[in-house]
């Protein structure tokens, strides 16, 4: 039922560059937003759908989201959209990830590596 | 279901997460919650089925904890500073207070500043002195007490800062008259060194101040109290969605 639990260890910065990266095409609410992360990763990624909330919040506190309350079917929920110094701040990010995965890329490649003395 | 939530709020609170972002947190959750329902209902799957699956997508309430926990960011001034907040902030703004009204009054003219303290200003004067000095810290005293109630602090800063209000304001008196206005302080000579004139009536009267100064920190206890027992008779249990 359940796919395999993606590591932990190499989440850490993951769940920001995806809402950052899918918010900055649409304004979502937290659970829509679940969603479009398991479509958009086929489902290699599965967050804990609840605790996207904190970093809403906290992406919202550093200026990076703006909220507001919409209604949807006859239900209000909050929509999030990335704001100018959240897209600057996506940038950076994908440039950061840019600049890791290629240099673990070339060290999985067998690149250099330090010959015994 | 509420339950769950009940007991998450109260641990995001008594870690000091800001309460509008604990309150924003649980609605948001409380939301998520119903379209995972609404999403397992239409998959056919049973009420309770569809309650408990919606329940485990979300995640354990530990998990849900520690996504807010480990943001620091979300806690709030009074968690981050409670030395400040509770333990100064009633004796601050009690202080602060007369310091505002003079920066007001000396916006006035010449003459309106004179007529201040012709007769007819005195009385006036005098309740505003009652106010400043008796009612005033009794307020601060009870809103620290009940700011601190609400965050879950358990810390005795609120405590402290409305006994420190209590005492500070209990050992002072205000009097008003006709072209004279003045301010007394029994605990001051106390604290000033080398003052080695002090005699029984000054131990009485300090004495009179602490014992107005308890009065007034056990008013603000029954204030406080009272403030809590009107706002759990008013406040309904949130709905769901």
């Amino acid at each position: 039922m359940a796919a395999s639990k993606t590591n932990p260890a190499f989440m850490t910065g993951v769940p920001e560059i995806l809402l950052l990266r899918l918010l900055a095409e649409r304004e979502m609410y937290g659970y829509e937003l679940v969603q479009a992360i398991e479509v958009a990763t086929g489902e290699a990624i599965k967050l804990g759908e609840g605790v996207v909330y904190p970093l809403l919040h906290a992406l919202e506190e550093s200026g990076a989201l703006r909220s507001r309350r919409k209604p949807v079917n006859g239900r209000t929920r909050v929509y999030y959209s990335v704001t100018a110094a959240g897209k600057k701040r996506l940038a950076s990010v994908i440039r950061d990830w840019d600049r890791i995965t290629r240099a673990v890329a070339r060290v999985l490649e067998g690149g250099s590596h330090a010959t015994s003395v | 279901m509420p339950h769950r939530f009940e007991s998450l709020r109260e641990r995001l609170l008594r870690a000091g997460v800001a309460p509008r972002h604990v309150e924003r947190y649980l609605r948001e959750l409380r939301d998520h919650h119903e379209d995972g329902v609404r999403a397992e209902l239409a998959r056919g799957a049973p009420l309770a089925a569809a309650h408990d699956a919606a329940w485990a997508r979300l995640g354990t309430e530990e998990s849900l904890a520690q996504g807010m926990l480990t943001r620091p960011e979300l806690r709030s001034t009074a968690a981050r500073f409670p030395v400040l907040v509770f333990g100064l902030g009633p004796a601050l703004t009690w202080i602060g207070a007369p310091i505002a009204l003079a920066a007001v009054l000396s916006l006035l003219p010449e003459a309106g500043r004179r007529a201040m303290l012709e007769a007819v200003f005195i009385e006036a004067f005098r309740a505003l002195c009652f106010v400043y000095t008796r009612l005033l810290p009794v307020l601060l005293g009870s809103m620290a007490l009940e700011v601190a109630a609400r965050r879950r602090v358990r810390a005795p800063w609120p405590l402290v800062g409305a006994g420190v209000v209590s005492v500070l304001a209990g050992t002072v008196t205000m009097y008003a008259f006709p072209g004279q206005l003045g301010v007394t302080s029994s605990l001051l000579p106390w604290l000033v060194p080398f003052t080695d004139n002090l005699g029984p009536r000054d131990v009485m009267a300090l004495g009179e101040g602490l014992l107005r100064a308890a009065c007034m920190l056990a008013v603000s206890l029954i204030v406080q109290r009272l403030i809590r027992r009107l706002g759990s008779a008013d406040t309904p249990r949130p709905a769901a969605g």
